[in-house]
């Protein structure tokens, strides 16, 4: 990419400057980590401070600020392309404006990420040089990729940006030009399936390898795909966008997820395998995932935030019905990615166990337990803060009444749950409980609301609770359910193969739960009946499945939702929630089955039921439109609360992350001798999380009166 | 803009302080924050990093209502059993192991060398 | 809509005093009721103050989702406040409600005789050394070498026991006068080695299952004179002295105590015991002697296994990726 061609663009834009910025900024970093001598592991560290400032909590800080911000320019994007995709679709110029509207607020946010990536790269390379140094020297090369993606993401993002109206209308491209990107498209494709048969590429984990396939190859494909006039390639240029954004991320991530899962060197720090295995450490892929899912609930929920306070300070009508519909949008992005997030979120844990036990005990049992009481607080919320907002728009929706009764069994599961979820283990208890209870620690019955078993089980009921709310949400003004089987051979098809698919993930893992040898978790044969028992669960749960699936192509659709959904509950949330205590008993490693096979059917019941529903109310009679902009504002400082509990909640898994190391650089590799080497309280942490997130949202208020002066001019 | 400012502010700083709040006493909770241990000055706060952190003096003693263990004597004023502070305990004591031994004995050597050799005097009791 | 039954206040009001008695009461009742303990185990006041904020939380939410839910909440609210209700009433209400408040001002700030709570971290581990992680038991795994020196020993009966046991062992075989040593152990395992050992072909896995039935034995005699003074000899954590802690010494047949951690974490807390416990562990710090210091290596790993066997308990795998 020359730098002649894009100044080009940029020179004349309405930003000149800002360009250049970047660049130096970037090029910086590339000459820090170039001029950094190599250091190794063993070496005694360097230290250095800053006005005498604890040079920990600066890095801290910068870091957490960098993360705000940078979490906001890749979820914003992530957010603007899809609801730019629906309004393609539905040829809604409604959403284009939406999409657009978010767009002109990136600019100013991605010099400020910048701004404050080369604060903090220039901080840790004078702050911590011994530290830096080593790591540039392992990841030199993938630091220089690091900067020059930056190019390209700038490139795309202004392109994107400055080129929306440019980017309208027209007529369709020739065909020869079409079919051009349709090959395009059919290399990538291509180029994709031999990776994911592993024919190209070097060993990879299954995380990493399905990552680059839906996050890099599939939207690639999909983007050249889709080509055929000028508002498709500028979807394009969204996508493009995206990829940039992801890999860039990608790459930050290795370098955190190698700090804590070092591979690739020995003991003593010294490179022995290949970059690409430094690159692709063990956590690196989970906390990609982890952050990629909750940078889109991020991004929708600061768009929220957006919405609400242009709702709360409205003056019309019109701008309220606008703001209201705006927030609902962006509300049901974030919740679209939030709900799979606590699944991710295991797995990430699951993983952190896996590479060392005293991280995993340190996590849920030593100095971050108390630390994920506070987490569970804060997701605990968003969960149940969403759902109110849900059933506050149920006020708008003419009919909605008729399942106003729904809603307190809603709050009832999701509140219980919440308390059984926020139950800990250990308790802070007086002398005076200790002798009451019997000199325990434990109270002997509600200890066991604080194992796992219990949490897994209502965590999944929180989702499905939060799942029928929107089912009752969506179906507010419908009169009734539509047939299915007058709406053709499409509407059928496309239940089977959903269906199946979804069918198919449960049932694959009964195979597996089947088959499975009681030697692979180190049990005796004896406890083999313990994982054939998620197998019959499994394959009840399928034969469920099925019958939904007949029921809804025989019109009795509401009947299958209703047995799957029910059934569901009761398998993940009752059944597998006590079974997981025996399974606890007798054969402890079964819990980890039992945990996935959980999720697998509240995946497939949540696939399933949705797509039901999708065409068990296509076109139904409307009791009414949307009344948009009757909603109380009490319901936008729900939102607006959202948006402040997630972002709370980022710093503070952000603590947990990066704490678990202990008093480690690098864990196991590089030791933090500094004075700083020890785990802050959970006070500190919600003093630097708490100051980066009153900044943050400092910094948002003044973004968002930017892009209104911007608009203002506009309109005048 | 103002209503960002008069109403969504206050609002977040709300939100904000209880998130402090709930940091605060969960902390306070689980027996207060570490300090830093690795290298501190020569200094009364030096001093008290490295009694409740590396030193770990704290599994055996207490500073009056600070800390919990009982097992050796509370190093501050504390109920009726510890009524003195530790200078004027520490004088005491002094005085005490002169009378008994007849070598000159200051405050500072006692409390050096109950450090230093804690087995050299045993109160009564312990 | 129709009008509800009992007002939206009213009901409220009764949740609240429901919850609390669930919680105050009909908890500990349930609790004494299904574990049989004669104490009266109550809630402990941090999750009562959890229980009863989430109550309010939901009651607040469901009452707010909609204006129509906050007027009806409000209405008689509103009523009493214009002295719909009698203004007598509305004069006794407003009074008590400051008084009320003030009782509790006093309550909280008058200095008082209090116990103060604590927790305890249940598994402290950030000092816990990271090459312990991987750590196997040698016992439970023993190399070939090993079982090869046993059967050297067995074949020449003169199987090596710890000194612990060596005079029981010697008392015993005084009394009984056996032919073979391991006739000690009247197991499965043992007799089909013996079996072999007279044959003269003895196979290594015969071997390894009756060197581990030794092992166990051993390490059970060393669990009953170091461990069961506390610990017990159910390993439920009831042993003769372990009243007398403020931390009860650990209930292994407990699911939340040796079965969750790695084996390399329980042979750490056994060889530093109280002592080598971080900052995170207090206060009521563990009792537990510094085992290290009065067993060797190889003892402390066979008291292990005695352990898990004991509480017929697993230890937890290192995980896999």
């Amino acid at each position: 990419m020359g730098q002649r061609q894009s100044s080009g663009i940029f020179g004349s834009g309405a930003n000149p400057g800002r360009f250049p910025r970047l660049c130096l900024a970037s090029l910086l970093v590339l000459g820090l980590a170039v001029a950094a001598s190599p250091a190794f592991a063993l070496e005694e560290n360097v230290y250095r401070q800053f006005m005498g400032i604890d040079s920990r909590r600066l890095i801290w800080f910068l870091a957490q600020m960098h993360l705000f911000f940078g979490a906001f320019v890749l979820g914003v994007p992530l957010f603007a392309v899809i609801i730019e995709v629906v309004g393609w679709n539905n040829k809604d110029p409604k959403f284009d404006n939406l999409a657009y509207e978010f767009t002109s607020l990136l600019s100013v946010a991605y010099a400020t990420t910048a701004a404050l990536g080369g604060l903090l790269a220039f901080a840790l390379f004078t702050l911590y040089p011994t530290f830096m140094g080593y790591m540039a020297g392992i990841f030199k090369d993938i630091m220089f990729l690091y900067a020059l993606l930056f190019f390209g993401e700038t490139f795309a993002l202004y392109m994107y940006y400055y080129g929306w109206n440019w980017l309208k209308g027209g007529g369709l491209f020739s065909t020869k030009m079409q079919w051009l990107f349709k090959g395009i498209s059919l290399v990538i494709a291509a180029f994709g399936l031999a990776l994911l048969l592993g024919a190209i590429g070097p060993a990879m984990r299954v995380d990493t390898r399905w990552f680059i396939l839906l996050l890099y190859i599939l939207p690639l494909a999909v983007g050249f795909w889709i080509i055929r006039d000028r508002k498709s390639s500028h979807i394009f240029i969204g996508i493009l966008l995206n990829v940039f954004g992801t890999a860039i991320m990608q790459l930050a991530n290795s370098w955190a997820g190698f700090m804590m899962s070092p591979a690739g060197v020995d003991a003593d720090g010294v490179l022995v395998g290949t970059v690409w295995e430094a690159f692709e450490n063990i956590l690196a892929t989970p906390i990609a995932i982890h952050r990629m899912l909750g940078n889109l609930a991020f991004g929708g929920l600061v768009a929220g935030a957006y919405a609400a306070v242009k709702f709360i300070g409205a003056k019309t009508a019109e701008e309220k019905a606008h703001y209201d519909w705006m927030g609902y949008i962006s509300n049901f992005v974030a919740i679209a990615a939030l709900i799979p997030l606590p699944f991710a979120g295991y797995y990430l844990g699951r993983e952190v166990y896996s590479t060392s036990a005293v991280m995993g005990n340190n996590m849920m049992g030593g100095d971050f337990s108390w630390t994920f009481i506070i987490q569970a607080m804060l997701v605990g919320s968003l969960f149940v803060i969403s759902n109110y907002y849900l059933w506050s728009g149920m006020t708008r929706i003419p009919g909605a009444e008729r399942y106003y009764k729904f809603i307190k069994y809603i709050l009832f599961a999701l509140i219980v749950s919440f308390a059984i979820w926020l139950t800990p283990h250990n308790l802070p208890l007086t002398s005076q409980e200790v002798g009451e209870m019997a000199g325990s620690q434990y109270h002997p019955m509600l200890k066991y609301l604080g194992l796992m078993p219990a949490k897994n089980a209502v965590v999944n009921l929180i989702i499905l609770a939060t799942f029928f709310s929107f089912l009752l949400y969506r179906r507010g003004n419908m009169e009734d359910a539509v047939s299915i089987r007058a709406q053709g051979k499409g509407a059928r098809i496309t239940i089977l193969i959903v269906g199946g698919v979804a069918i198919a993930l449960v049932a694959q893992y009964a195979v597996t739960m089947l088959q499975m040898d009681p030697a692979e978790l180190d049990l005796p044969a004896d406890r083999a009946e313990f994982i054939r028992m998620i197998g019959y669960v499994l394959v009840f749960e399928c034969l469920i499945g099925i019958v939904a699936i007949i029921l809804a192509l025989t019109d009795r659709g509401k009947l299958g939702q209703a047995i799957y959904l029910a059934v569901t509950a009761f398998n993940v949330t009752i059944f597998l929630g006590v079974y997981g205590f025996v399974v606890m008993e007798k054969a402890s490693p079964v819990l980890r089955n039992v945990a996935v096979s959980q999720f697998l059917q509240l995946i497939s019941c949540l696939v399933l039921v949705a797509v039901i529903d999708a065409f068990l109310f296509k076109r139904a009679k409307s009791l009414g439109g949307m009344q948009w902009g009757k909603m109380t504002v009490r319901s936008q400082y729900a939102l607006l609360l959202l948006t402040f509990v997630i972002t709370m909640n980022m710093g503070l898994m952000g603590f947990i992350r990066s704490g678990l190391r202990g008093d480690w650089h690098i864990f196991g590799i590089m030791r933090d001798t500094s004075d700083w080497a020890y785990t802050p309280s959970n006070f500190v942490m919600t003093q630097q999380v708490g100051a980066a997130v009153l900044l943050f949202m400092i910094g948002c208020a003044f973004m968002f009166w930017l892009g209104g002066i911007s608009s203002k001019k506009q309109e005048d | 803009m103002n209503v960002t400012i008069t109403r969504i502010f206050p609002f977040l700083l709300v939100v904000l302080g209880v998130y402090l709040w709930i940091g605060y006493s969960i902390t306070e909770l689980t027996g207060g924050g570490r300090k830093s241990s690795a290298a501190v000055d020569i200094s009364p706060e030096g001093g008290e990093a490295i009694y409740w952190g590396k030193g770990r003096c704290f599994t055996c003693h207490s500073v009056g209502g600070q800390g919990s263990a009982v097992r050796g004597p509370n190093h501050g004023q504390f109920g009726e059993k510890f009524p003195l502070s530790m200078g004027a305990r520490a004088v005491e004591r002094a005085r005490e192991r002169a009378e008994k031994e007849g070598v000159e004995f200051t405050a500072v050597d006692y409390v050096v060398e109950s450090l230093a050799s804690p087995g050299a005097y045993v109160v009564k009791g312990y | 809509m129709k009008k509800p039954r009992v007002g939206s206040f009213l009901s409220v009001v009764l949740t609240l005093v429901v919850v609390y008695a669930l919680v105050k009461w009909g908890i500990p009742a349930l609790s004494r009721e299904v574990t049989t303990l004669p104490f009266p185990l109550p809630v402990p006041g941090t999750l009562m103050f959890f229980y009863m904020v989430l109550t309010i939380v939901a009651l607040f939410l469901f009452v707010t989702f909609s204006d129509e839910g906050l007027n009806d909440f409000l209405r008689p609210v509103k009523k009493f406040l214009r002295g719909g209700y009698t203004k007598s009433l509305r004069a006794v209400v407003l009074t008590a409600i400051p008084a009320l408040i003030g009782w509790q001002v006093y309550e909280i700030t008058v200095p008082k005789m209090e116990v103060p709570s604590s927790l305890r971290i249940q598994h402290p581990s950030s000092n816990f050394p990271k090459s312990f992680e991987a750590k196997k038991n040698p016992i439970a795994n023993p190399t070939e070498a090993d079982v090869d020196a046993f059967i050297e020993q067995a074949k020449a009966n003169e199987v090596d026991f710890i000194p612990q046991v060596r005079d029981d062992v010697e008392n015993w075989a005084e009394e009984v006068d056996p032919d073979h040593v391991l006739e000690l152990f009247p197991t499965a395992a043992m007799q089909k080695l013996l079996a072999q050992l007279q044959s003269g072909d003895v196979d290594k896995d015969t071997a390894r299952a009756a060197l581990l039935e030794k092992n166990l034995f051993e390490g059970r005699a060393l669990y009953a004179m170091n461990c069961r003074a506390c610990h017990g000899d159910s390993v439920a954590g009831d042993g003769p002295m372990a009243d007398g802690f403020k931390l009860r010494p650990i209930n292994f047949t407990d699911n939340g105590t040796i079965e969750t951690i790695v084996e390399g974490y329980t042979f750490w807390r056994v060889a530093n015991g109280g002592p080598g416990l971080p900052a995170e562990a207090t206060p009521w710090d563990s009792a537990m002697p510094e085992w290290k210091l009065s067993l060797t290596e190889a003892q402390r790993w066979q008291i292990i296994l005695a352990e898990y066997d004991l509480a017929q308990k697993t230890p937890r795998i290192p995980e896999s990726h």
